[in-house]
């Protein structure tokens, strides 16, 4: 029994100082604090040895993991992030011109190694400081923000404000991570007005659609103009081409009747006027003959004085 | 045969219990004589009573040699940054409208600086061990501070400072903010306010690093109200959208009419140019021809006529000095007595 003891004590020891062994994960690298001091550099992947607990302690870090933190929801993910959320921040914000809009923001941050004094020891919870900074942050600028930029339009640039914003607050107040971006997830109105949001919505939608409607109708008049347009002038074209036919055809009958009578004088030997009396007689005969029998009825009356001519019979 | 050692190497049982009790009181004692001056932490050691050594400065993160306890005692401080955020209270604008503000204080003992070190009583976490102690205490104490300042400098801030947007499409403009100028304020008043001729620093070893407005919001009893005005402004404006494409759609619509109207005048004006081309092409061409014999085309134009006049349908009237009966009795004229026309009455039955 009185050499167990020592032989107990001495396993014991062995085994205490066992302990001191850690193995580092190849994603990770490790910060030791040696009786309380941080002793740099950090320690990679592989087998290492330090005095064991409570003379030395080791923080992993994995500083290529993105964590989360969320804004005016529920939820907090991360190697480091293991908050409560406060009973506030699914309250909706003020905006600038005094209405009222669930945001919900993410802001995703991994840890700096050239920092990782601030980020392990600066402050009790990063994410905790981080989460309270976004808040600010977001609360600030939804306040200088109408709300239909904010709901709407402005998203876009609301995110780059948010995130570069934050980017240079970590940076001025040493939390020692980067900020990788702040995203503005969703931003609606409160249930009680939601559908009046939406209508807001639905008649956008209808003015775009009148205006739409309208631009189709506007241009199918200009179609339907121009195509007029283009038959009036083909019309045009045709009637003049036609005219201009039809006077050439004209004068070449003209012609050829002038032609010919003064062949006949020539080949008669006459008067080019004594020819054309004969053609004109000839004519004259031939369109009474032409026109005589098709007349229904003929009168010829005294042509000294009036005559009421609907005396005669129309039929 | 059994070997009889001297018991415990030959000491007796008194010795044997006394080295036991020694070596027991050693493992209790000897970790009391070490301290681990913690990156997170600040150290204060007493012997009985009096504060003997400070641990606050960087070089004084590792292990130190204390005499064992009860002679000396250690009391560990985090150093690290805290977050305290005090509940939102209901508060009063300087126009007499209700908000609840809520903030949050980031706040921690700090180094001391080169003045502080002279004098262990002005070192932050001595004046922090004696006046508070406990974080605990000390957020409570931060806490009814900042709302008795944020009472006051909010009542002397108007709601359409805080909040003035007109437009309700206007995004933030590049100005100061005024949560972040009333945020600085609170900073300001809370590390030492006008009355005061400490500073919190000074009076509890308390370093305000960060003090920000995380949200405003209405009391529920003005949220009834607030939605009302939200719904009839959005109706308003969903008023204003239909109109406005209504209003867009016409405009559009009248201007494509009178484009398209102008369009057909013009195409009427152009085609009427083109005819009237066309005309005087025509009548140039005939002109021409009929320059050889104006008479006899005079006389074929009436033949013409009397062909195209007179068909099955017409009842003819002719005065017995008519050209035409004359044709029928005199036989054709000479052309020059033709030029004229013959005056005649017809009429063309259905």
């Amino acid at each position: 029994m009185s050499r167990l003891l020592p032989r107990l004590g001495l396993v014991l020891l062995a085994a205490y100082f066992l302990t001191g062994f850690y193995v580092i994960r190849g994603n990770e690298k490790a910060a030791v604090r040696r009786f309380g001091r941080l002793d740099l550099p950090l320690r990679s992947s592989g087998l290492h040895y330090d005095w064991p607990y409570p003379f030395s302690q080791v923080n992993r870090i994995h500083f290529g993991a993105l964590s989360t933190v969320t804004l005016g929801g529920s939820t907090s993910q991360g190697v480091n992030s293991a908050l409560n959320t406060s009973t506030s921040a699914s309250r909706p914000l003020l905006t600038g011109d005094q209405n009222l809009l669930q945001v919900r923001a993410q802001i995703q941050y991994r840890p700096c190694e050239a920092e990782i004094g601030d980020y392990l020891f600066a402050q009790q919870a990063v994410d905790q400081r981080l989460r309270a900074l976004g808040e600010a942050t977001l609360a600030d600028l939804i306040s200088r923000s109408g709300v239909d930029f904010a709901h709407v339009r402005g998203i876009a640039e609301l995110n780059e404000r948010l995130t570069a914003r934050l980017q240079s607050a970590a940076s001025r107040l040493k939390l020692g991570i980067e900020i990788e971006q702040a995203v503005i997830e969703q931003v609606e109105p409160p249930v009680r007005v939601k559908a009046e949001f939406l209508d807001v919505s639905n008649a956008q939608a209808e003015e775009a659609r009148s205006i739409q409607d309208a631009r189709t109708w506007a241009e199918q008049q200009e179609s339907l103009a121009e195509s007029e347009r283009r038959r009036l002038i083909e019309n045009a074209a045709a009637e003049r081409q036609s005219q201009v036919i039809a006077a050439r055809g004209s004068a070449d009958r003209f012609q050829k009747l002038v032609a010919q009578m003064h062949a006949e004088a020539d080949r008669l030997g006459g008067s080019y006027a004594d020819v054309r009396q004969l053609t004109v007689q000839r004519m004259s005969w031939q369109t009474l003959n032409e026109i005589w029998p098709k007349v229904r009825k003929k009168t010829i009356v005294d042509g000294s004085g009036p005559v009421d001519v609907s005396v005669f019979p129309k039929r | 045969m059994p070997v009889d050692y001297p018991s415990a190497a030959g000491f007796s049982l008194p010795r044997r219990i006394g080295l036991w009790l020694a070596l027991l009181i050693a493992i209790c004692l000897v970790p009391t004589c070490l301290v681990f001056v913690d990156e997170t932490e600040f150290v204060i050691v007493q012997r009985l009573g009096k504060i003997v050594a400070i641990y606050d400065r960087p070089e004084d993160k590792g292990p130190h040699v204390k005499w064992p306890w009860p002679v000396e005692q250690s009391f560990r401080f985090d150093r690290r940054l805290r977050i305290s955020t005090p509940p939102g209270r209901e508060l009063f604008t300087r126009d007499r409208k209700n908000l609840i503000v809520e903030a949050y204080i980031g706040w921690r003992i700090p180094e001391p600086t080169p003045e502080e070190m002279a004098d262990p009583a002005q070192r932050p976490v001595v004046r922090f061990y004696r006046s508070l102690g406990q974080a605990d205490l000390a957020e409570s104490r931060l806490s009814s501070r900042l709302q008795a300042i944020l009472t006051a400098q909010l009542g002397q801030t108007e709601l359409s400072h805080l909040l003035s947007v007109s437009d309700s499409e206007t995004g933030p403009q590049p100005i100061d903010s005024p949560l972040d100028q009333l945020s600085a304020a609170l900073q300001k008043e809370l590390t030492q306010r006008p009355g005061e001729s400490t500073s919190l620093r000074e009076q509890l070893g308390i370093e305000i690093v960060d003090v920000r407005i995380k949200r405003l919001n209405l009391p529920s009893g003005n949220l009834q109200a607030v939605y009302e005005r939200m719904r009839s402004e959005r109706q308003r404006i969903a008023e204003q959208y239909r109109s406005a494409g209504l209003a867009e759609s016409r405009i559009i619509r009248s201007r494509a009419e009178r484009q398209a109207t102008e369009l057909l005048a013009q195409a009427n004006a152009e085609a009427e140019r083109i005819k009237a081309g066309g005309e005087a092409e025509a009548l140039r061409i005939l002109n021409e021809a009929h320059a050889e014999d104006p008479e006899f085309y005079e006389v074929l134009q009436a033949l013409d006529a009397y062909k195209q006049l007179l068909n099955e349908q017409t009842t003819l009237v002719l005065s017995a000095s008519n050209s035409l009966w004359k044709l029928l009795t005199d036989g054709p004229p000479r052309a020059t007595d033709t030029a004229a026309p013959p005056a005649t009455s017809a009429e063309k039955s259905p």
